[in-house]
């Protein structure tokens, strides 16, 4: 699965994934130029292995004409603010709209609290980001990438929440026995399912996502 | 500081165009009386309830580029932590400084590391470091402008020529269903001095950037004063990097992400980008990318600062 993750300059996207996909952690990690990328597999419960393929984009606006180019091929989005600097949550609606006008219409978005580990700075409320994701449909977790906590959770569940939503219009496309489904334009969109046997040099049984 | 990065500073300081020397020597206080504008206190007055919108355009400026303080610069063990915290305050005055001379482009992420590059060759003297960014900026501007026009002319024109010049690598980009702009934003937009590349790369482009003869009527048909530096040099750089990892990018076209992670191969970049197979790659890039007038004519033109 193709996930991107969005967000203001410096709320710490760069952390959440190298924190994900190396366990690392770097108080002195540059500022993102363009776009990067890493990519990791995880198990459902159902023995599926997931392989996520994800793009970590450069916060600062002037990028949004580059990076916007990723939310295409995506069906999934981290969209982090950082809980100590208001403004970071206050410009999530403008990353919605970056969304609603870039990326497919069922992409699932988690809004992701940052930095929960600046208890003593906290200016974002949990039950205002709570109730704003409520509104607007969408996921949320409070993260830290210093302490790890809910890193794994935050990935782990939108992943989850993707393969659910395709295995779900999968079935619905073949009880609707068309037996096909839509093609995509860009490769980097695919939804690789490999079977838990396999690793990821493996052959991927690939089936392509609405 | 090492002595070709020493050798590059005093290139840039003394070479016809760029004068980085002239314009320290011309500009007697221009930089001190624009560095003190970062100063805590002035910070700390602007908390965004002011009227005047050139202070509120000024607090947005320093609250960006403070996002970016401890996000550029590359410290040895060596350096004390008092000497880190003098530099990175440097960097962020020379970037504020800049902010309020170039206004038209403001700050942009890449700009930090641009600046970051030109201190660390003048062993962070703030003058020196400010003015060569200044040169290089009003080249290379258009790379970080709004809308990125010299990056998006940077792009059509790689787009063109790797399938001329590396058809092994256009196929493999074809294949892996890569475009330019998944790997070159860092190069473009560092002009080179990205962590992710050899530091004699970044040495070898800012001394082409400073040296390399630009054709006089491309630049006079742009309406460009004098010639250099020669910020569209970097695309020839891409080039020559793209032409050193060739026999790497062809097995790894697989996907989109083993394509892409050749770039992030260390150890592989450090083998098949080692100097002399840059020296060689480079020096027909730079012939390529000046051969062509017309398209370089039209780059000068986007890469300038608006």
């Amino acid at each position: 699965y193709t996930v991107v993750l969005i967000g203001d300059s410096a709320v710490g996207k760069s952390n959440l994934l190298s924190r994900f996909t190396r366990d690392e952690f770097s108080l002195e990690s540059k500022s993102t130029i363009g776009v990067e990328f890493a990519t990791r597999s995880i198990s459902t419960d159902d023995g599926k292995v997931l392989k996520a393929q994800i793009w970590d984009t450069a916060g600062q606006e002037r990028y949004r004409a580059i990076t916007s180019a990723y939310y295409r091929g995506a069906v999934g989005a981290l969209l982090v603010y950082d809980i100590s600097k208001y403004e970071t949550f206050s410009n999530v609606e403008r990353w919605l709209k970056e969304l609603r006008d870039h990326a497919e219409n069922h992409i699932e978005v988690m809004l992701v609290g940052n930095k929960s580990d600046l208890r003593h700075l906290r200016v974002v409320m949990t039950e205002d980001a709570e109730a704003f994701a409520q509104e607007n449909g969408i996921s949320f977790i409070e993260t830290s990438a210093l302490d790890a906590s809910n890193v794994e959770e935050a990935f782990s569940s939108i992943l989850t929440k993707i393969y659910e939503k395709v295995s779900r219009k999968s079935m619905n496309s073949d009880a609707a026995g068309s037996g096909k489904t839509k093609p995509m334009a860009n490769n980097a969109s695919k939804v690789i399912v490999v079977d838990n046997e396999n690793d990821d040099a493996a052959p991927a049984k690939k089936k392509k996502c609405c | 500081m090492l002595s070709a990065e020493r050798s590059l500073a005093e290139l840039w300081l003394a070479t016809d165009g760029v004068a980085v020397a002239n314009l320290v020597v011309k500009n007697p206080g221009v930089a001190a009386a624009l560095l003190p504008s970062t100063s805590k206190a002035r910070d700390e007055v602007n908390d965004g309830d002011d009227d005047d919108v050139s202070d509120e355009v000024l607090h947005k400026l320093i609250a960006k580029i403070r996002r970016d303080k401890h996000r550029t610069l590359s410290h040895g063990r060596e350096v004390s932590a008092s000497e880190r915290e003098a530099r990175e305050e440097t960097l962020v005055a020379v970037l504020v400084a800049l902010g309020q001379l170039l206004p038209q482009i403001g700050y942009c992420q890449g700009m930090n590391m641009v600046a970051g590059y030109a201190l660390a060759m003048h062993n962070f003297d703030a003058e020196r470091g400010l003015w060569t960014t200044w040169a290089v900026l009003r080249r290379g501007g258009g790379l970080y402008a709004p809308g990125m026009p010299g990056f998006d002319a940077g792009m059509a024109w790689l787009a063109t020529a790797i399938p001329t010049v590396l058809p092994a690598v256009a196929a493999a980009m074809a294949a892996a269903d890569v475009v330019p702009l998944m790997f070159a934003s860092a190069w473009l937009h560092t002009l080179m001095s990205h962590d992710s590349l050899p530091a004699h790369v970044t040495r070898a482009t800012w001394t082409a950037m400073a040296s390399a003869e630009l054709p006089p009527q491309a630049c006079a048909a742009a309406g460009a004063t004098g010639s250099r530096p020669h910020v569209v040099v970097v695309l020839a750089a891409a080039l020559a990097l793209l032409a050193c990892l060739e026999p790497a990018l062809g097995p790894a076209a697989v996907d989109t992400m083993a394509f892409l992670s050749v770039f992030r191969d260390d150890e592989l970049i450090k083998t098949m980008v080692e100097p002399a197979a840059f020296a060689r790659a480079f020096a027909p890039a730079v012939d390529f990318l000046f051969a062509d007038q017309a398209a370089l004519t039209q780059l000068i033109s986007a890469f300038a600062a608006p």
